[in-house]
C-alpha cells in the first residue's frame, strides 16, 4: 500500500549517522557532548551513507519547553472531546501578536486577562454540557455519585489525553460534591467540565514521561505519543484508535507509530490540519478587504476573500493527496480548484463556474501561474495595501523557502531610507535601496527576487504593464546562491526552487519549527539529518516527510530542562 | 446608574491604567471624598511629530506646544521631560528597532531570553531576536504595593486590545505580559455589571438568584479556581525548571482571579485601604 516503503521496516539501514561527515568535512562528532555537533547541512546528500541510526545513548533532543494548546487547537478540541455537541468559546485568548508559529510558548503565555478569558470559556462550556446533559451523560438521569464519577473517568482522560492519577479523580470528584450539595446534578457535572477545562493538565501538552529522570531526558508515555500524533495530524486530541493503542501500549514501536502516521494522513480530518501547516510556513494569512486600496481593487470583496483563502487549503489539499505529493508539486502544480470570482481574478473563462459556490477544477494560465508562490493568497499577503512589495516577497523566498537569516534592519533604517523620484516604479525604488549604503547589504538579498512577481499586483492578479503603461520588468536574481541565479518571473522560480536542494533541506526545518514550537537546536541534528535524509529517498515526498517526522528521537523523546540551547 | 464623564476619567484613560476605580464610583468613597491615589502611564507609541509637541522656553519659564495645549489648566503641574535616553534599549543586541523599546521603557529590562538563570546578561551572539522583559513593569510595581484590595488592581487598556505586537509595554513580572482590553463595550461590562444601584449607599445588591445554568455555574467560581489552583501545585514537582516558572506564573493568575471572584459578591465594597 505505502508508496514509501524506504520508510518502512527498512527505514533504520537508510538513516545516517550524526557522526559521519555530511555535508562539511571539519564537522566534530556528535556523541554524548551534544551541545557542540555538527551543523545541519541545508542540503540532503545524494545517495545517503548506510550508516546506522541515531540510536547513540548521547544523541536525545534539544531542550523542548512544553507547549500551551493554541486557540485553535482548543476550538478543535472543545468539538472533539464532546463529539460536536457542545460549541467551542469564542472568548478563549487569540495567541499573543508575533512572528513566528503558533504553537511557540511565547505567543501562548497566559496573562491574567487571557487567564480570565479561559475560565469564561470554560463556563459556555459548562453550561452547554448542563444543558445537553441526557446526550452526553447517559446515566445522568440517577444523578448518582457513580455517574458523576463515569463522567469524570471518561471525560477527563480524553481532555487530559491520558487516564487521570487517583490525585486528580479525588480532587474532581470531590469538587462534585462540594457544589452538589447546594446545585442540580446537571449544572455540578458543568461545573466539575468548569474545572477541568482550566486545569494545566488539559490545556498544557504535558510530556513528563513515565518517571522522573535524572538526565533531564524522558522517553514519551504511549499516551504521551498519542498527544502528540493528535496534535500534528488533527491539530487537537488524539483519535479513538490513538488512544487505544496508547491504552495497549502500541506506539513505542517504530513501525507502530508510522502505521498510525500513515492511517491519519489518510484521515480527511488531517487536510485541513496539515493544509494550517504549509499556511503558517509561508506565512499566508486570510485577505482583508479593508486592508487593500478598494479604489484600485473593487472586485475585492468579501465573496473573492474568503474565496481565496480556500483556493489556498484546496491547492494543499490536491497536492497532499495526488500521487505527485512532493515538494516540486508544491511549486510547479498549475493545478487549482476556482469558483467564478477566481476565474476571474486568475484571467480563465468565467463561465466556466456558475458563481461563487460552484467549485470546478481547472489547470491555471501555462504562461502565468504554477505552483504555491503563484496563489493568490500568499501574493496578497506579501503585498501592501496598493502597492506590491518586492521587500516582503523576496524576504519570505529568502527566510522561509531557503531558511536564509536576514538581519534585523538596524534602528535608524527609516532615517537612511532614500528618496524616490515621483511616479517611480518599484524596480526604480528597489535599485535607489540597493545602492544606498547600510540598506543595501540586505536589500540585495531579498528584492532582486521580490521584483520577478512584479507581474502580481497587491491582491495577486496578473498583469503585464503597470497603471502607467510601463511594461513590466520581471526579471529576477538570487544572490550569493549557488544552485538558484537569475530568474524570468515567479514562475522561473518556482521551477528552480522545486528541485533547488536548498529548499528541499529548509522544508523540513521549518515543519519541525511548526511541530515543536521552537527552533531546532544542536541535539535535534541527528533527528533531522534523519528527516531531511528520508525525504530524498522519498523523491520529496511530503506525506513522507511527515511520516518521517514522527520516527524520530526528537519526536519520542524529551529534554525537560534548559541544557544551554537557548530555545 | 450614571456615570459622568468626569468620574470615568478619574479612574481610567490612557492605554494603562493602575489602581483602583471601583470605589470612585460605587458612592463610598474614600475618607475626606478624596479618591484614592491613581498612578496613570499612557503611551502614544510611534512618537509624536516633534516640532509640534516639543515645549518651548526655559526650563523656569516655558511655554506649551500646539500638541500639549489641551493640559493649559495643568501647567503648573506639569513636568515635561526630554532628551531621556533608553539605555537598556541597547542592552538587546540582536533586535530589530521596535520591540524592546516599548518593553524596555517601563521595565528597565532588557529581554528574558538575553538573562542567564543567575541574572547575568547572556554575550550577544546567544541574543533572542524578541521576547518579553525580564521584569515587571513600574506601574504593576505599584498597583502591586498600594494593594487596595480592588477587584481590579490595574486597568490595562490598549486601541486595538490585545495585538499589542511590539508595542507590549506592560509586564506583571520577568516573561509575563499583561495583555490589553480594547473593546469598549467588554470593558464597561467586566468592570461595572456587578456595581451597586445607585442610592443604596454603596451597599451591593444581593447576587441574584441563579436562574440558567451558566449563572448557576458562575455561582461556583470559587470553587472551581480553588481545584484549578490545587492541579498546578500536583504537577509542580515534576517540571523543569523553565516549564515550572510559566506555570507557577499561570498559577499566580488563578489565584488572583480566585480573590477577585472568591465566593464574595463580586459587587461588594472593599474596606479602606491599607494606612
Amino acid at each position: 500500500m505505502s508508496r514509501y516503503p524506504s520508510l518502512g521496516a527498512g527505514f533504520l539501514l537508510i538513516a545516517v549517522s550524526c557522526s559521519g561527515t555530511i555535508g562539511d568535512p571539519g564537522l566534530p562528532s556528535s556523541g554524548a557532548s551534544g551541545s557542540d555537533g555538527p551543523v545541519i547541512p541545508d542540503r540532503p546528500v545524494d545517495p545517503p551513507p548506510p550508516v546506522p541510526a541515531c540510536t547513540d545513548p548521547g544523541v536525545k533532543p534539544s531542550f523542548m519547553p512544553t507547549l500551551r494548546l493554541t486557540r485553535d487547537q482548543y476550538t478543535n478540541v472543545i468539538q472533539d472531546l464532546f463529539e460536536g455537541q457542545v460549541a467551542p468559546s469564542d472568548v478563549f485568548p487569540r495567541g499573543i501578536d508575533r512572528k513566528g508559529y503558533s504553537t511557540h510558548p511565547e505567543a501562548n503565555v497566559v496573562s491574567l486577562l487571557a487567564a480570565e478569558d479561559i475560565l469564561r470559556a470554560a463556563e459556555e462550556v459548562g453550561a452547554q454540557i448542563a444543558e445537553s446533559i441526557d446526550q452526553i451523560l447517559p446515566c445522568a438521569s440517577s444523578a448518582s455519585p457513580t455517574c458523576a464519577q463515569t463522567f469524570i473517568n471518561t471525560y477527563g482522560k480524553r481532555a487530559f489525553r491520558r487516564p487521570l492519577t487517583r490525585d486528580e479523580q479525588d480532587d474532581l470528584a470531590a469538587l462534585f460534591v462540594e457544589v452538589r450539595r447546594d446545585t442540580p446534578f446537571a449544572e455540578s457535572i458543568g461545573i466539575v467540565t468548569t474545572a477541568i477545562l482550566q486545569m494545566p493538565q488539559f490545556l498544557y501538552v504535558l510530556e513528563l514521561g513515565q518517571t522522573t529522570s535524572t538526565s533531564g531526558i524522558v522517553a514519551l508515555t504511549n499516551h504521551e505519543l498519542a498527544q502528540r500524533l493528535g496534535l500534528l495530524f488533527l491539530n487537537s486530541l488524539p483519535d479513538a484508535p490513538l488512544i487505544e493503542a496508547a491504552d495497549r501500549g502500541e506506539l513505542s514501536a517504530p513501525e507502530q507509530l508510522q502505521e498510525q502516521a500513515e492511517r491519519l494522513l489518510n484521515d480527511p480530518r488531517s487536510q485541513p490540519v496539515l493544509a494550517n501547516f504549509f499556511k503558517e510556513w509561508l506565512e499566508v494569512e486570510p485577505v482583508d478587504p479593508t486592508q487593500k486600496n478598494a479604489g484600485r481593487f473593487p472586485q475585492l470583496d468579501d465573496d473573492l476573500a474568503a474565496s481565496i483563502d480556500r483556493e489556498f487549503e484546496e491547492f494543499i489539499k490536491i497536492v497532499l493527496s495526488s500521487e505527485e505529493d512532493t515538494l516540486d508539486a508544491l511549486f510547479s502544480s498549475r493545478e487549482a480548484m476556482v469558483n467564478r470570482p477566481l476565474a476571474e481574478l486568475y484571467g480563465l473563462d468565467p463561465s466556466i463556474s456558475s458563481g461563487v459556490d460552484d467549485w470546478v477544477s481547472v489547470q491555471l494560465p501555462e504562461q502565468e501561474r504554477a505552483g504555491v508562490l503563484t496563489r493568490a493568497a500568499l501574493l496578497s499577503t506579501h503585498a501592501h495595501r496598493t502597492l506590491t512589495s518586492p521587500v516582503f516577497r523576496g524576504h519570505l523566498v529568502r527566510t522561509q523557502i531557503l531558511c536564509d537569516t536576514i538581519p534585523n534592519p538596524p534602528p535608524d533604517a527609516n532615517s537612511q531610507a532614500p528618496a524616490y523620484p515621483e511616479d517611480s516604479s518599484p524596480r526604480t525604488r528597489s535599485e535607489i535601496l540597493q545602492a544606498a549604503p547600510t540598506c543595501g547589504t540586505c536589500h540585495v538579498q531579498m528584492d532582486p527576487i521580490g521584483l520577478g512577481f512584479e507581474n502580481f499586483d497587491a491582491i495577486g492578479a496578473y498583469r503585464t504593464e503597470y497603471l502607467t503603461g510601463e511594461i513590466i520588468d520581471n526579471s529576477g536574481e538570487v544572490l550569493d546562491n549557488d544552485e538558484l541565479d537569475t530568474f524570468a518571473g515567479g514562475l522561473d522560480l518556482s521551477q528552480q526552487l522545486a528541485t533547488a536542494d536548498a529548499a528541499r533541506g529548509c522544508v523540513p526545518k521549518q515543519l519541525f519549527r511548526y511541530m515543536y514550537g521552537r527552533k531546532e537546536g544542536e541535539r535535534d541534528k541527528c533527528s533531522l539529518i534523519q528527516v531531511t535524509s528520508q525525504f530524498n529517498q522519498s523523491r520529496y515526498s511530503l506525506r513522507g516527510l511527515l511520516t518521517s517526522m514522527v520516527l524520530t528521537d526528537t519526536f519520542r523523546y524529551r529534554t525537560t530542562a534548559e541544557d544551554g540551547v537557548v530555545p | 446608574m450614571k456615570l459622568s464623564r468626569r468620574m470615568f476619567l478619574q479612574g481610567a484613560g490612557g492605554m494603562a491604567v493602575g489602581l483602583p476605580l471601583l470605589e470612585a464610583t460605587s458612592g463610598r468613597a474614600w475618607a475626606q471624598n478624596r479618591g484614592p491615589k491613581r498612578f496613570i502611564v499612557f503611551m502614544t507609541p510611534q512618537g509624536f511629530i516633534m516640532d509640534a509637541w516639543r515645549p518651548t522656553g526655559s526650563q523656569s519659564n516655558w511655554q506649551l506646544s500646539q500638541i500639549l495645549q489641551p493640559l493649559a489648566p495643568y501647567k503648573q503641574k506639569l513636568n515635561v521631560i526630554q532628551r531621556m535616553n533608553n539605555d537598556v534599549n541597547e542592552l538587546n543586541r540582536n533586535a530589530n528597532a521596535h520591540n524592546p523599546a516599548a518593553r524596555t521603557l517601563l521595565t528597565c529590562q532588557p529581554f528574558a531570553g538575553n538573562v542567564n538563570a543567575n541574572g547575568s546578561l547572556r554575550s550577544p551572539g546567544q541574543h533572542v531576536e524578541n521576547g518579553f522583559a525580564n521584569g515587571p513593569s513600574i506601574d504593576q510595581v505599584i498597583a502591586q504595593r498600594l494593594n487596595a484590595g480592588t477587584p481590579f488592581r490595574s486597568l490595562d487598556l490598549g486601541i486595538g486590545g490585545a495585538d499589542t505586537n511590539e508595542n507590549q509595554l506592560l509586564h506583571a513580572a520577568a516573561d509575563d505580559p499583561v495583555t490589553l482590553l480594547g473593546d469598549p463595550r467588554d470593558v464597561f461590562n467586566r468592570l461595572f455589571i456587578n456595581l451597586p444601584p445607585p442610592g443604596s449607599g454603596g451597599e451591593a445588591p444581593p447576587p441574584p438568584a441563579p436562574v440558567n445554568a451558566i449563572d448557576r455555574i458562575r455561582a461556583r467560581r470559587g470553587s472551581v479556581l480553588d481545584t484549578v489552583y490545587k492541579s498546578f501545585g500536583r504537577l509542580q514537582a515534576r517540571l523543569g525548571s523553565s516549564d515550572r516558572a510559566r506555570l507557577e506564573a499561570h498559577a499566580e493568575k488563578i489565584r488572583d482571579l480566585e480573590l477577585r471572584f472568591g465566593n464574595t459578591p463580586i459587587g461588594e465594597p472593599p474596606g479602606p485601604p491599607p494606612a
